[in-house]
């Protein structure tokens, strides 16, 4: 039991672990130094003496980051990879703990603002926040102060200096406790947090006066404990002198306005003191005031704030290979991790879940079948006679590759000869056509939708490469995918081996569940506004997949939009929270289209969602959304929400008018530069 | 035929008749609500010829667009009027702020002269909410110093039927918060939480739970024997996606539906799984199954204060939430020594 509640890790499913809680003390195995690449991306370091914002959803890995900044994780790190032994923290002897001190600027306590911890203050109680948060900060150090004792670093004069500085900074209760370590925690634990506790139960019926009737209320000196003890142990210790301590305080999203404030004040009071907060949350608080003055926290000047997804989805444009290689170096470690896995000579994730190329796809699913010119004929009968649309089939028939005759057939849509066609794809199958390589590119994902439109089945989601761009920045989902699809294919009777990837069907599977899962997920979203954004981000989706199939393919692959954040007035709750929960996440806004335009604000589908809505796992084309239409989708009845759908198709996809012809080259080579590694 | 043996819970038409002489209670809380079920024990009261002095009926402030609830209230109150000396409907908060409601409570006593001091009291918890029916009970202790109360409780003939796109039962909508219940709070003062969850048919409850709490182990509970052959499978596999992510498939109990003694005998076996393990964790509890399941935890957290019960508050309870109803169980209940058999 004491191994299982180390470490969850089972070889047999080595993507079924995701969250950091449960790899226990061996999480520096599994670690991928995350913070290098964010700090490559985005310029900032985690490490800094900066007070650092780091934010993300569920599964991003800022909880891995925090955790592996915590003076456990370090020295656990520590004796398994520079001291490459097994022994306990508590079995260093004094050189190994002093050469690890030298090596670190910090030292990190982690906390975590449970919703259940911290829920019920609010109202009359809702002052206590900030002197329990103090006595939780002081238990974390007083739990790193055993540490070093253990180690024999400090004598026991220090140990009752420190402990007695402690004991004059608490009011109430008054502290009965041994001048010790041990001491110190025992009255926190067992007095002033269980005080606490009873107040907090005694809330939900008692105004805190009548609670003060049969209570006291505890009272520290909060400024002189979080910032004076690390000050006075630093000073009073000698090793650790010139060194900083983190407070690394996770999911503040679960705190109120006025615990915020709380916490902006603390940030705002740590200047020029050796205590740095780092700070986890799932979302960036729209303003984080100082207290309850009219100041605020300044980006920049205060803060530096790191968007892991954002970070991370850089990470993975234009041809960076950056994010591609931290979740294959994650999900390879699980593989190394795994006997079972290694002894079968498996170690690389390609040889689970190999890529499939566009046109390994396309013959797949075609199979030497003509289904996909049906379309084409409707719309040509139109106006051509019989024999008429042979000849025109003639020219941009391609068999050996029905992208290129999908292609041929958007060319004509958009007006361009049969001959012009037949020319520039000759030309292009003799590598002498750019334009029309530019155009293959651009539009051959998207036309493989369409494929698979015109043939009535459903887009495979397969491959590794797949997997990571559906992963859209987010770490677990990355690992998440693997592990569906893996257990879907057992489920069904796979075993792995050498040479024998998992099936396509059940990688597939596997990517559709995800979707379908994460889709359900969003009616948890709190306060009231899950199914308000379920129903906005599948109207977003809906979008997108008519889009896809427009014939004239203005945008391919639309995933993204584009519109005016600030002009949106109603429903900008619900988008807030849409962006807060990673179902839209914000990209670096691209250039106008025209000269004189300013630039919008882009928001990008969670790619996760992609094959839910079966559109493509790539950030493309972008669709332009206004202030005005998204407040409609979000608070218009259902009338004027199809009524918005439309609207923004129309607007969004070539109208079928002679003129498309004369706008062809619009859009045959714009935007190429923006695309992701494929 | 039920497969509940405890005889500490009985159909309440029995428990009646079998009384020699009429029952006589001081005071009946009942609540009103959108479901039909709701008026049901007040039907079987009045029909047995009962004598009861005061009646409250709580009223949540939510708005009852077909007036099914002012309907479901007024003939409560009418069947009440026969047995009854004194009825009031108390208009508390609304469903989703019991903190609010119950302190509100405590003003509507007072100004209506009402002294649960060492009153007999009967309580129907078919339609309150878990958080309001927690609470009440909690300060019924502990303000009022009660620890013996009858219990009822009126099963549905059905709940609502499932969403077949979603393979689920959709009996709430939406999630406004994930929260302790009030008084509930319990302790936090370890630095791993487990958590417990009574399996209900809303499996998304039990993730939305989970995904709050990010426990460091989790276990569950399925209702069985269910309330109707064939449920314990609809809510367990309504919970699979949760029993998966969360691994509690590895720590799988089951308790009866429809005991509340049993269901608490179970916990009380779990915690002592978990603490055999691992002393130092908070355990945290979420009802999400049946009410009688609830008020097993309910009873296990009264006794350990340590307990923290956890709830995912809705945005939104269906009006058609179940249709008729079923059996109307009755139970007494010694908080001090709970579990006595009636007689």
């Amino acid at each position: 039991m004491e191994e299982y509640i180390k470490n969850r890790f089972d070889g047999k499913k080595p993507f079924d672990v995701v969250r950091a809680e449960d790899f226990g003390g061996d999480l520096y195995d599994f670690y991928e130094p995350l913070e290098k690449l964010i700090r490559k991306v985005s310029g900032v370091d985690i490490t800094g003496s900066r007070p650092v914002f780091l934010i993300g959803g569920r599964g991003t890995g800022k909880t891995m980051v925090l955790k592996f900044l915590s003076l456990e994780m370090q020295l656990k790190n520590f004796i398994k990879n520079e001291l490459m032994q097994s022994k306990s923290i508590e079995e260093l002897s004094v050189n190994e703990m002093k050469t690890f001190l030298d090596t670190k600027k910090f030292l990190g306590i982690y906390l975590r603002f449970r919703t259940t911890e911290y829920d019920s203050l609010k109202g009359d109680i809702a002052q206590l926040f900030k002197p329990y948060l103090t006595i939780r900060v002081a238990e974390e150090i007083f739990k790193i102060l055993i540490i070093f004792k253990s180690s024999r670093l400090l004598s026991n004069d220090h140990e009752i200096k420190i402990a007695q500085y402690f004991f004059s900074q608490i009011k109430e209760p008054v502290p009965k406790a041994e001048n010790s370590f041990n001491g110190a925690l025992k009255l926190i634990r067992e007095n002033i947090l269980s005080q606490f506790e009873t107040i907090f139960e005694k809330s939900s019926y008692c105004s805190i006066n009548e609670i003060k009737k049969d209570y006291s209320i505890p009272v520290v000196i909060s400024k002189n404990i979080i910032f004076g003890l690390p000050n006075f142990i630093f000073a009073e210790l000698d090793f650790l002198r010139e060194k900083n301590i983190f407070i690394l305080l996770d999911e503040l999203e679960f705190l109120n306005d006025p615990q915020t404030q709380c916490i902006g004040q603390l940030i705002k009071d740590s200047d020029e003191t050796s205590v740095i907060f780092k700070v986890g949350s799932r979302y960036m608080p729209q303003i984080l005031p100082v207290g309850e003055s009219n100041e605020v926290l300044q980006e920049l000047h205060d803060f530096r704030k790191i968007d892991i997804p954002e970070a991370l989805n850089a990470a993975h444009s234009g041809r960076k290979i950056d994010y591609s290689n931290l979740i294959k170096n994650i999900l390879n470690k699980r593989l190394l991790k795994s006997t079972y896995f290694r002894d079968k000579g498996i170690t690389d994730i390609e040889q689970l879940f190999p890529n499939l190329s566009i046109e390994e796809e396309a013959a797949e699913l075609v199979k030497d079948r003509e289904k996909h010119w049906g379309k084409f004929k409707t719309f040509v009968k139109q106006s051509k006679s019989e024999k008429e649309i042979n000849d025109i089939i003639g020219y941009l028939k391609y068999p050996s590759n029905s992208i290129i005759e999908k292609l041929n057939m958007l060319l004509y849509y958009r007006g361009k000869s049969p001959e012009e066609i037949k020319k520039m794809c000759e030309d292009y199958l003799d590598g002498k056509n750019e334009q029309y390589t530019t155009l293959y590119q651009k539009n051959a994902l998207n036309l493989l939708f369409q494929l698979y439109s015109d043939y009535r089945n459903e887009k495979k989601y397969v491959g590794i490469n797949v997997f990571i761009h559906l992963s859209s920045g987010i770490i677990r989902s990355a690992v998440e995918l693997c592990n569906q699809a893996l257990n879907t294919a057992k489920n069904f009777g796979y075993k792995p081996g050498e040479g024998k990837p998992v099936e396509i069907v059940y990688q597939d599977i596997g990517a559709k569940n995800l979707a379908k899962l994460q889709y359900a997920d969003i009616t948890g979203i709190p306060k009231n506004l899950g199914l308000k954004v379920q129903d906005f981000v599948n109207q977003i989706g809906t979008i997108f997949r008519e889009l896809h199939l427009n014939r004239y393919l203005v945008e391919p692959e639309p995933t993204h939009f584009e519109t005016n954040y600030s002009e949106i007035v109603q429903g900008k709750d619900v988008f807030n929270a849409a962006l807060n929960y990673s179902c839209l996440q914000k990209k670096p806004s691209m250039d106008p289209k025209n000269i004189g335009k300013t630039k919008k604000d882009d928001f990008l589908l969670n790619r996760i969602l992609a094959p839910y809505f079966e559109i493509s796992y790539r950030v493309r084309g972008r669709t332009y959304i206004s202030a005005s239409q998204i407040s409609s989708l979000i608070a218009g009845d259902s009338e004027k929400k199809k009524k918005t759908q439309k609207e923004i198709i129309k607007n969004n996809a070539k109208k079928e008018k002679p003129e498309i012809c004369i706008q062809s080259t619009l859009f045959d080579t714009a935007e190429v530069n923006n695309n992701e590694i494929d | 035929m039920r497969l509940i043996e405890n005889l500490s819970v009985l159909p309440i038409e029995d428990f009646l008749t079998e009384s020699r002489k009429p029952r006589n209670w001081d005071i009946f809380i009942s609540c009103g609500g959108f479901e039909e079920r709701c008026k049901r024990s007040s039907d079987i009261l009045f029909s047995k010829n009962v004598k009861i002095d005061t009646s409250i009926i709580f009223n949540y402030k939510e708005t009852d667009p077909e007036n099914k609830k002012e309907k479901n209230i007024r003939e409560i109150k009418n069947n009440l009027e026969k047995v009854c000396n004194y009825i009031h409907i108390f208009d508390t908060e609304s469903i989703s702020l019991p903190s609010k409601g119950i302190k509100k409570f405590f003003t509507f006593l007072k100004e209506n002269n009402i002294n649960l001091l060492n009153k007999n009291v009967i309580i129907d918890i078919t339609v309150f909410a878990k958080a309001y029916f927690f609470l009440l009970f909690k300060v019924l202790k502990e303000k009022f110093s009660l620890h013996k109360f009858y219990v009822v409780y009126t099963e549905p003939e059905k709940y609502k039927t499932k969403n077949t796109d979603i393979n689920e039962i959709i009996l709430t909508e939406g999630l406004d918060r994930v929260e302790s219940i009030p008084g509930f709070t319990g302790s936090s003062i370890n630095s791993e939480d487990v958590l417990i969850v009574i399996l209900g048919f809303e499996g998304k409850r039990s993730k939305e739970v989970f995904d709050s709490v990010e426990p460091k182990f989790t276990y569950a509970v399925n209702g069985f024997p269910s309330f109707q052959s064939g449920w314990h499978k609809i809510s367990f596999e309504a919970n699979l996606p949760f029993l998966e992510e969360s691994k509690a498939s590895e720590h799988l109990f089951f308790a009866p539906a429809g005991d509340p003694f049993e269901t608490r005998n179970t916990i009380s076996q779990i915690v002592e799984e978990i603490e055999g393990n691992n002393k130092n964790t908070n355990i945290i509890i979420s009802p999400l199954g049946t009410k009688l399941q609830a008020f097993g935890v309910l009873l296990y957290a009264l006794e350990n204060k340590k307990i923290k019960v956890i709830y995912p508050f809705p945005s939104v309870y269906k009006a058609d939430y179940s249709y008729k109803y079923g059996p109307t169980w009755i139970f007494k209940i010694d908080l001090n020594k709970y579990g006595v058999e009636l007689k």
